[in-house]
């Protein structure tokens, strides 16, 4: 059995356990922080869709372009008008425009949340259609197959 | 008499920090929780870290056609898109649903189930192109049930209608 250990009195001791903790917890905290403020994401509902295919692994350089539910188009943060999407978009066109066929191989994610109009979809569609974008995908919820289907 | 540690108890910690009447404070052989603790916290915020970034989204191919203009109009003998239309009527809050002109009814109520079974039905005419026209103040979850119906229904292409400038 191990023998009790005497305290001095008088002595100051400085627990450093603690302290290195609350330092840790707040650099994750921060990390996270960051790392959601900077996300391409942002917090939507999404329609649920049995035949959604799983984003896995998600096109390399794909644009998202976020519809939130009072009707604003954002992208990476920032809300675009629709000069401002146009340009966007054309300019990403232009980095991967097939010059063989005139259109352009950027993908682009469009993320509605589900109670958004449809004219801001239908908007990003038509921008797409200018800029000669054809690689378009919805963002949705995966759900499970109703029973009874193929 | 004999004390309860002469018989192997577990001593309460109380009594082991206990100070001595007249004599200096023992510190005991104390059990330390702060490591214990911030691995618990640690594995705790990095499972809610991976759980939220494991739950994907899915996401429904809506390819846009790669012809525009004049190049777009159908030949005569090419078949004609099979048209779901939905309309929104803001006053009560529902979406009717059309396949043609024929009505399939209301979108909640089974109306996009409907138009699935209709649109099952025209494909075995060999009609492989469907094409979806909502009004744009339609709530966004509409187009996509119905996009997700006709991915189910196994047509081949989809398309937008552009609502006029």
């Amino acid at each position: 059995m191990a023998r009790p250990r005497r305290v001095d009195e008088g002595e100051l001791r400085m627990e450093m356990t603690p302290m290195i903790d609350c330092v840790f917890q707040l650099l994750i905290f921060f990390m996270i922080c960051t790392e959601i403020a900077q996300s391409e994401l942002e917090m939507l509902v999404l329609p649920r869709a049995s035949e959604a295919v799983p984003d896995d692994p998600p096109e390399r350089g794909r644009m998202v372009l976020n519809v939130t539910k009072d009707g604003r188009i954002r992208w990476r943060g920032q809300d675009l008008t629709r000069q401002g999407l146009h340009d966007r978009l054309a300019l990403q066109a232009r980095l991967r425009l097939q010059r063989e066929t005139g259109l352009s191989d950027q993908a682009i994610l469009i993320r509605s949340d589900s109670e958004a109009e449809y004219r801001n979809v239908q908007t990003i569609l038509q921008e797409c259609a200018k800029v000669r974008i054809w690689k378009i995908e919805l963002a949705a919820a995966t759900a499970a197959k109703p029973k009874g289907r193929e | 008499m004999e004390s309860r540690e002469t018989h192997g108890a577990p001593e309460p910690e109380e009594r082991r920090n206990r100070r001595k009447p007249g004599g200096p404070e023992v510190a005991g052989p104390d059990l330390n929780m702060t490591p214990m603790i911030d691995c618990v916290f640690q594995l705790l915020i990095f499972f809610m870290c991976a759980t939220k970034f494991k739950t994907l989204e899915g996401k429904l191919l809506a390819y846009l056609p790669k012809t525009m203009g004049p190049h777009n109009v159908p030949s005569p003998e090419e078949k004609l898109p099979i048209r779901v239309t939905l309309h929104w009527n803001p006053h009560t809050r529902q979406a009717k649903v059309y396949v043609g002109q024929q009505y399939m009814g209301i979108a909640d109520r089974g109306g996009i189930a409907a138009a699935e079974t209709r649109v099952r039905e025209i494909r075995t005419t060999g009609t492989e192109k469907a094409e979806i026209d909502a009004q744009p103040v339609l709530p966004f979850r509409y187009v996509s049930d119905t996009l997700n119906a006709l991915i189910r229904s196994r047509v081949k292409e989809i398309s937008f209608a552009a609502s006029p400038p």
